[in-house]
């Protein structure tokens, strides 16, 4: 069989079936059904993130809140205002390198 | 992904919207037919409302990234065959079932002929059969549309045409 009989015989099979008249308002509705259900999983996501990042937030604010006003007893209080008033950078504390001749 | 976090930060204002819209309408009413052929003569089932909408529902999505150098039918084409490919995958045994309970009549002989002959054939030997004996392209024609080599392309026919004429015959039909 050569190619334009072939051709020939696939001309006579006319069964695709018509376009229907209102296909293009079928395909914005679909468009339109896929954007809203897009957007509805973006919110459910959004809603999902946005309740993590509170929890995570109220968790961390908690424990800062929890150190800060943590009671000290007086020897804790009496060690940490020394420490604070100690300025170790300023008394020197650091002997002669053995090699400095420090009698020149 | 990417186009979707684009097009949620940057929402088509209404004109643009409607432009968008202008030139779907148009590239929709040229193509329509020839991509609702297409993929019919790959599926050979009279359902495919479905494969056709999520064809043009998928153009619209990537509407904007598309290279208006290139032929918009070519790339309607691939999304296309690429959304009959996943739904052939999807739903081979039903369709398979259904091109061979096919009713017979005076009309449908030719058919139920054409399809179980195409259904003869694999998917890319198919399509490439498609085009040329269906659409009538040339060999150049169906090697640019299928991103494929001219060689590939006169092959795939080649080799398309063989099985297809071969079934024929087993069938009963003359082979001048």
């Amino acid at each position: 069989m050569n190619d334009q009989k072939l051709k020939d015989l696939i001309k006579n099979d006319k069964s695709a079936p018509k376009t229907p008249k209102n296909e293009l308002d079928q395909i914005y509705q679909k468009i339109e059904d896929d954007a809203s259900s897009i957007m509805n999983l973006l919110n459910i996501k959004s809603f999902a993130l946005s309740c993590c990042l509170i929890i995570v937030v109220s968790g961390v604010k908690f424990s800062i809140t929890e150190l800060s006003t943590q009671q000290l007893t007086e020897v804790e209080q009496q060690e940490l205002i020394e420490y604070m008033l100690e300025d170790q950078y300023l008394s020197n504390t650091d002997s002669s390198y053995a090699w400095v001749d420090e009698s020149n | 992904m990417i186009h979707l976090i684009k097009d949620i930060l940057n929402p088509l204002s209404e004109s643009s919207l409607e432009v968008k819209r202008e030139d779907f309408d148009k590239l929709y009413m040229e193509n329509a037919e020839f991509i609702r052929t297409s993929i019919y003569w790959m599926v050979r089932n009279q359902n495919i409302d479905d494969i056709v909408q999520d064809t043009f529902l998928k153009a619209w999505k990537k509407f904007d990234s598309f290279n208006r150098k290139s032929s918009f039918r070519t790339w309607l084409y691939r999304i296309a065959m690429n959304t009959t490919y996943d739904y052939l995958r999807k739903n081979k045994n039903y369709l398979e079932s259904e091109v061979s309970s096919e009713i017979s009549g005076d009309n449908n002989e030719l058919k139920d002929l054409i399809s179980k002959a195409l259904h003869s054939l694999n998917l890319k030997h198919r399509e490439a059969f498609i085009l040329f004996y269906k659409f009538e392209y040339s060999q150049k024609e169906v090697a640019e549309t299928l991103s494929i080599s001219e060689g590939t392309a006169k092959s795939r026919i080649h080799y398309a045409k063989e099985k297809f004429t071969t079934f024929l015959k087993n069938n009963g039909v003359e082979n001048e």
